[in-house]
């Protein structure tokens, strides 16, 4: 399981990039948990590389989650899968204020196992963004341990900005 | 006390601490009643039957009455469940809590649906509807409806009304006096000494004993400060139960991040604090009644909470007449798509780009309800998604009643003189069923709705863009000349066309083709889509303004419909409508309007406006710290929190400009930024004149007034 963590403007261009280069070479699941995907941005990129955009747009496959437990429903309905699965913001879902952490961990676990499940077969990949909520950080850390390989992609600091002069 | 039967109205429900339920009634002979009843509530739980074993032997001996049953999941079929029934239903969200957490396994249905709509839905009493009932003066003994939610001219309950008012913003300045309204008089009253206040208030609330009690700034301060304060004091008719509190929060909610200040609620009585009552200003306590008669959720929920949470209470009723179980978190998960078909279906309402510039003689018409009704005509509903000739579904059939109430009462508003007294009322409750209509389309497609499904969603736009297409077609067939079409609406203009009654037949054939409702909105007289500010080149969908022919003004997308434009700035772009609208071409009154301009501008130039009418509002669309830019509000919110304000993202702050920058404090003439509301105003009258008259004409009158 590869994991990149980046910002969350991040995600969904890292998603595009890596999408394109799986789509030109086979069939890619995408799950989407954290409404990322951009689907115009990605069919543009995916026009930039090939003129049978068709072709390559059906190779593209696309599930949304709106919740956490629809996150873990969608992953476990899932069958061992033969082709590259990306998974979107997986956690963003999970910072909900309303879902309690309780919950929030023992989903993130059970995730976890179906994901465990799902890479013995087919790579997986996940594009987490930096966590918000320093309460629930501890969300982030359980799914960077399962890593195999992480990426932590350095964040832009921001701060207050002087107004231009002219 | 011996039985008595009697007739009234139910008021409300709650749950007292023991766990039991308890019903405010109001009879017809002005009594009110505060009368426990039996009346057990059951949740379910579902899973692989080992587990399911296992949560059976976690509540046995605890007070739950078990059992194995066959349910109906909306989604999964026929269930396998465990049913939990607890004779006192304020025991039901602890037992469920406990359960969930030593079983998050199972799968949970009926457990945390609000107290009021179960109720309803068993007894088939709607709340503030009439009912018979039987009491022995110490419990509540039977409960029969005479009345339906759904009832056209539903009898209203005597209600005792109470105003409380404080005369400072209690997050700027502490309020100093109290002012309290009940039954045509007013009582003023210093908040200190507060033992002299609490023990007039007390014996204000033994006197008038009001069913509502009405309040500015109630939830935020007032309630809060009396329970830190006087501890002893209890605002509540049941002195069994003491003011519940609930927090402040933040949310993302439609596009947009809401701020809910904290609640104080009471019990036997409506506490409605108008600050912080999401539609209370538009609906008032009529609409609010009808908006707690047709959802099943209590006023004090119903006026505080979004529409949203109205329609999800209708759907659980629905659900609960029909033996459906309401699940405790929605586990659907979207089917797989591909690229191509995301991009294809996932789309909103089909928007075709106005014509820039005046036209005359323009109707507007509009789908009656456009998605509410495509919903219930094409039944659109999670469970007859990809099905043919399927039964009618859970949603279409919750929304059908309302639909059809909806319309009668717009049929009947449209039927009454406009200075009828009846017509207040009757517009505060179609409002109300407006505001559950719009959001029941939005809720499909709602991440945390019980019954939505984003395919759904997905099928309600898809047709409406069909359906708009086709009256399109036959307008054109008609040879009309289509100006712009937004979503559910459509402007058209033909030359020989003039009247109503030219554009009825257009209305009539639409109608009759698409099957949905078709009303004629009016025809203006003139009616003026205006391009992008940047680009005059470039139209803008849904941005115009325009005046009937008897004379109303209609306006979108100008900043007069904008919260954040102050009223100085709104009320002369509003003169200079009314101005326009004098003439049968606004183009003949250009020249009075920038005389109206010139005006308003010289009045601020003189430092002769007044500073209320300056007052800017904005809402923070993040916590004040992760603002980057020291943006006007940023400036707002960090001055707030120096001076010891809680400012949290969607909270609505006031502010003025000064030379300074900004000040959240009423400043003096001579800090005023004149010129720069002389710039607001400007901009304001260019977004509207601009368009009317040729750049070259423009200049000679902006440079002036800028100097």
């Amino acid at each position: 399981m590869c994991v990149l963590v980046c910002s969350r403007e991040r995600v969904g261009d890292a998603a595009t990039h890596l999408l394109v280069e799986l789509a030109l070479r086979g069939e890619a699941l995408a799950i989407d948990g954290g409404n990322r995907l951009q689907a115009y941005p990605l069919a543009r990129a995916l026009r930039e590389r090939t003129n049978r955009f068709d072709f390559f747009c059906q190779r593209v496959l696309i599930r949304r989650a709106f919740t956490a437990y629809q996150l873990l429903a969608l992953l476990e309905s899932l069958p061992l899968l033969t082709s590259p699965l990306v998974i979107l913001d997986p956690l963003a879902s999970f910072y909900d204020e309303t879902l309690p952490v309780g919950q929030a961990r023992w989903l993130v676990q059970r995730c976890l196992q179906e994901i465990e499940r799902l890479k013995r077969a087919a790579p997986v990949f996940l594009l987490l963004r930096t966590c918000p909520l320093p309460q629930r950080r501890f969300l982030q850390d359980m799914v960077c341990r399962q890593a195999d390989t992480l990426f932590y992609e350095q964040e832009e600091i921001t701060s207050f900005v002087q107004p231009a002069l002219f | 006390m011996a039985r008595v039967e009697k007739t009234g109205w139910l008021m409300d429900v709650y749950t007292r601490p023991s766990g039991e339920l308890v019903c405010w009634l109001l009879s017809e002979d002005g009594q009110r009643w505060l009368l426990p009843m039996d009346f057990p509530v059951t949740f379910y739980a579902a899973g692989s039957l080992a587990v399911l074993r296992q949560a059976w032997r976690f509540l046995r001996g605890r007070g739950v009455q078990l059992s194995r049953q066959v349910r109906r999941d909306l989604f999964h079929g026929e269930r396998v469940v465990l049913s939990a029934t607890l004779d006192l239903p304020g025991r039901l969200p602890e037992t469920y809590r406990r359960l969930a957490q030593a079983f998050p396994v199972l799968d949970y249905y009926d457990a945390d649906l609000p107290l009021s709509v179960r109720f309803v839905a068993g007894t088939q009493v709607p709340l503030l509807g009439r009912c018979r009932f039987e009491t022995d003066g110490q419990r509540l003994l039977g409960l029969q409806p005479l009345e339906s939610a759904w009832e056209m001219q539903p009898s209203l309950p005597p209600l005792r009304v109470m105003e409380i008012e404080c005369d400072a913003e209690p997050a700027l300045h502490p309020p100093q006096e109290i002012v309290i309204r009940c039954d045509r008089r007013c009582y003023r009253f210093p908040l200190q000494p507060l033992r002299a206040f609490v023990v007039n208030l007390q014996a204000l609330l033994g006197t008038y004993d009001p069913d509502v009690i009405l309040t500015r700034y109630g939830d935020t301060w007032l309630f809060p400060f009396l329970s830190e304060h006087a501890p002893s004091f209890n605002p509540n008719r049941d002195e069994q139960m003491k003011v519940e509190f609930r927090r402040e929060r933040s949310l993302f909610a439609y596009g947009q991040v809401l701020y809910r200040g904290a609640q104080a609620l009471l019990f036997g009585r409506w506490h409605i604090d108008r600050c912080n009552a999401a539609l209370f200003a538009e609906i008032g306590l009529t609409g609010a009644l009808e908006m707690a008669r047709v959802t099943g959720l209590g006023v004090q929920e119903a006026v505080r909470k979004s529409p949203g949470a109205g329609i999800t209470a209708m759907q659980m009723q629905t659900a609960l007449r029909d033996g459906v179980l309401i699940p405790a978190v929605k586990q659907q998960a979207e089917a797989t798509r591909t690229l191509v078909s995301l991009i294809r279906y996932d789309r909103g309402g089909m928007v075709y780009q106005p014509l820039v510039g005046v036209h005359r003689h323009v109707a507007e018409l509009d789908f009656a309800s456009m998605y509410p009704a495509i919903m219930v005509r094409y039944n659109i509903s999670p469970e007859t998604l990809y099905q043919r000739d399927a039964p009618a579904g859970l949603i279409p059939r919750t929304l059908q009643p309302l639909l059809v109430k909806r319309l009668a009462l717009k049929h009947c508003l449209h039927t009454l003189d406009r200075r009828d007294s009846r017509v207040s009322d009757l517009k505060a409750r179609q409002t109300a069923l407006k505001w559950l209509l719009v959001v029941c389309f939005g809720y499909l497609g709602y991440k945390n709705a019980r019954f939505g499904r984003v395919e759904s969603h997905e099928a309600v736009t898809a047709i409406s863009r069909e359906l708009l297409l086709q009256a399109k077609e036959n307008a054109e067939d008609m040879g009309f000349t289509i100006l712009h079409m937004y979503v559910d609406s459509l402007f058209v203009k033909r030359e020989d066309t003039r009247t109503e009654a030219d554009f009825l037949p257009l209305a009539e054939k639409i109608q009759a083709e698409t099957g949905i409702g078709v009303t004629l909105e009016g025809v203006y007289r003139w009616l003026v889509f205006l391009p992008a500010c940047r680009d005059q080149r470039i139209p803008v969908a849904n941005r115009y303004f325009g005046v009937f022919e008897d004379g109303t003004l209609k306006y979108r997308g100008i900043a007069l419909r904008r919260h954040d434009t102050c009223p100085y700035v709104a009320q002369t772009q509003l003169d200079i409508l009314s101005c326009l609208a004098q003439a049968d071409d606004p183009r003949e009154q250009w020249k009075e309007a920038w005389g109206l301009v010139n005006q308003r501008v010289r009045s601020l130039q003189r430092r002769q406006a007044a500073i209320e009418g300056l007052q800017m509002a904005v809402k923070l669309s993040r916590d004040p710290q992760a603002f980057r830019r020291p943006s006007a509000a940023a400036q707002a919110a960090r001055q707030l929190q120096a001076e010891g304000v809680a400012v949290r993202a969607g909270m609505r702050l006031f502010f003025w400009f000064t030379q300074q920058g900004v000040s959240v404090a009423p400043p003096a003439a001579e800090e005023v930024d004149w010129d720069h509301y002389a710039r607001l105003v400007l901009r304001a009258a260019g977004e509207i004149l601009d368009v009317l008259q040729p750049v070259e004409k423009k200049q000679q009158y902006y440079l002036p007034l800028l100097k």
